[in-house]
């Protein structure tokens, strides 16, 4: 498989607090793949996914997404190619509805109002968001506001899916709904997912392959076979979060 | 190109939406602009404009089109400021920094949804002046000329503020601050002979004077023009620069996320 993220000797440094956030992180991903990026709190997860997605400056090292280097010239050409949802509800607009947020969002993303009207069609679907799209976000529950993101996130029809956290808070239907909706996109539209949890449990039932982060650095990868979440706990000593869903 | 505009166009329709979601909000702005103007005259303030724009008896005019001026001006100053820092606690900057235009481009259509919303107060305000004073404005190119390039400069002085509230993040009550201070350095309530150097500088300043000239049938010298729009676009290349500066850092130092 041909890899869709390539990520080389990543190391940031945060001034202020003088915390090395990352050091020297490399990683690949491959394309339509699912990657389950672990690690605890603090561990270096949203400043790799920031970085990932342009967010961030790092002081040294490189990001490259479907064979083009993230760099000034590039970073906005590049934003039609990655669909974020970063960490907790703080993705969409509240006092308006959920139409209003996806044809927004997906217009920010360079798209027309006829190809949303169409991806809205397609990835509603799969997200079970239909049902939503008059209601204001401000009357949708976690689950419901987590769904509405992913799905905004995806109409401009990005290559790479990048998912920070998004277990936090959900019940367990909820997350029934998102781990089959994570799949189903990877099965029927050929995304690749990258989702930053430290939520073990979650990611067992959702991803290919597991990258451990600890402290800035990569400490391991392996593929997602026959592993328990305990596992995972006893040796990286990463709080398991067992609920079984 | 037309991805640009198509992508203002979200941004203002996205933004009017939103606001008048918040109806209290707009209806708190044209209570307190239309009283502030209703203080403004029963105080008897700018009495002397008409004297000063060879056009007696019309002070009343005059201190209307500053007043109007002014608060479209602080209009395009906290479509930037302000609007980055609620942006900043809502938690959508992050999601507009990644948008395939550069950031300031959705601001500008941000700004233009305030004017959008600056224009029914401006004319509730303007319906209060005619009905309960007597006191009615005729705008003509000339005004509208100068108010659009006194607002460019401002959104520059926006620019300025937006870029320390990408690092500094709460500076709502410098902004406030800066607002109130206009109103009183920018000759909107009174006409001092000459304006000072610093007032000069200042877009609203300019821009005022130009307006009440052309209402008050003055000749506008070409100089004038030519200062206003250096003036305008001054700040508008200083602010625009100042705010690409801010925004590197602010990603440099992993600020876009924090508030």
């Amino acid at each position: 498989m041909k890899d869709l993220l390539t990520v080389k000797n990543l190391y940031k440094k945060y001034n202020k607090s003088k915390i090395i956030a990352l050091n020297n992180v490399s990683m690949d991903i491959n394309k339509g793949e699912i990657v389950g990026l672990l690690g605890p709190n603090g561990a270096g997860k949203t400043t790799l996914l920031k970085i990932i997605c342009g967010l961030t400056i790092p002081d040294s090292g490189e990001v490259i997404v479907s064979n083009v280097k993230m760099e000034d010239k590039t970073r906005l050409k590049m934003m039609e190619k990655i669909g974020v949802v970063l960490e907790g509800n703080r993705n969409l607009y509240w006092a308006i509805s959920v139409l209003d947020n996806y044809y927004y969002f997906g217009s920010i993303k360079g798209k027309t109002g006829r190809e949303i009207k169409k991806n809205i069609e397609k990835y509603a679907d799969i997200l079970k968001t239909k049902e939503l799209l008059t209601r204001k976000v401000n009357t949708l529950s976690m689950g419901q506001k987590q769904r509405v993101a992913i799905t905004a996130s995806l109409l401009h029809e990005p290559e790479l899916l990048i998912l920070d956290e998004p277990s936090n808070g959900l019940d367990i239907e909820s997350r029934i709904l998102l781990t089959s909706a994570v799949k189903t996109l990877r099965e029927e539209m050929k995304i690749t997912i990258l989702i930053a949890s430290h939520d073990v449990d979650f990611l067992r039932k959702t991803v290919d392959r597991f990258i451990i982060i600890n402290n800035g650095n990569i400490v391991d990868e392996f593929a997602n076979i026959n592993i328990t979440a305990e596992d995972i706990e006893n040796k990286y000593k990463i709080h398991a979060n067992l609920k079984e869903a | 190109m037309f991805k640009y505009l198509n992508i203002v166009i979200a941004e203002i329709r996205r933004s009017l939406k939103e606001s008048f979601s918040y109806k209290m909000g707009l209806v708190s702005d044209i209570v307190v602009l239309t009283l502030l103007y209703a203080g403004l005259i029963f105080m008897d303030t700018g009495s002397m404009l008409g004297e000063y724009y060879n056009n007696p008896g019309n002070s009343k005019t005059l201190l209307l089109l500053g007043y109007i001026f002014w608060s479209y001006s602080i209009a395009a100053i906290s479509g930037v400021s302000s609007e980055i820092s609620i942006e900043a606690v809502k938690g959508t900057l992050e999601q507009k920094f990644m948008a395939v235009i550069p950031y300031p481009f959705l601001i500008a259509g941000n700004i233009i949804s305030s004017l959008l919303l600056s224009s029914i107060v401006a004319a509730v305000i303007i319906a209060f002046s005619n009905l309960i004073i007597g006191v009615s404005i005729t705008v003509n190119g000339k005004v509208i000329l100068s108010l659009l390039m006194t607002l460019v400069g401002m959104y520059g002085m926006g620019l300025i503020l937006g870029g320390l509230s990408l690092i500094a993040k709460r500076i709502n009550q410098l902004t406030l601050l800066i607002q109130i201070l206009l109103l009183f350095v920018t000759d909107t309530l009174s006409k001092t002979s000459p304006s000072s150097a610093i007032s000069c500088i200042i877009p609203l300043t300019v821009g005022n004077d130009i307006a009440r000239k052309s209402v008050s049938n003055i000749v506008i010298s070409y100089n004038e023009w030519l200062m206003l729009i250096l003036v305008s676009m001054l700040w508008f290349v200083v602010g625009s620069a100042i705010f690409g500066m801010s925004s590197r850092y602010a990603r440099k130092n992993g600020l876009l996320g924090t508030y």
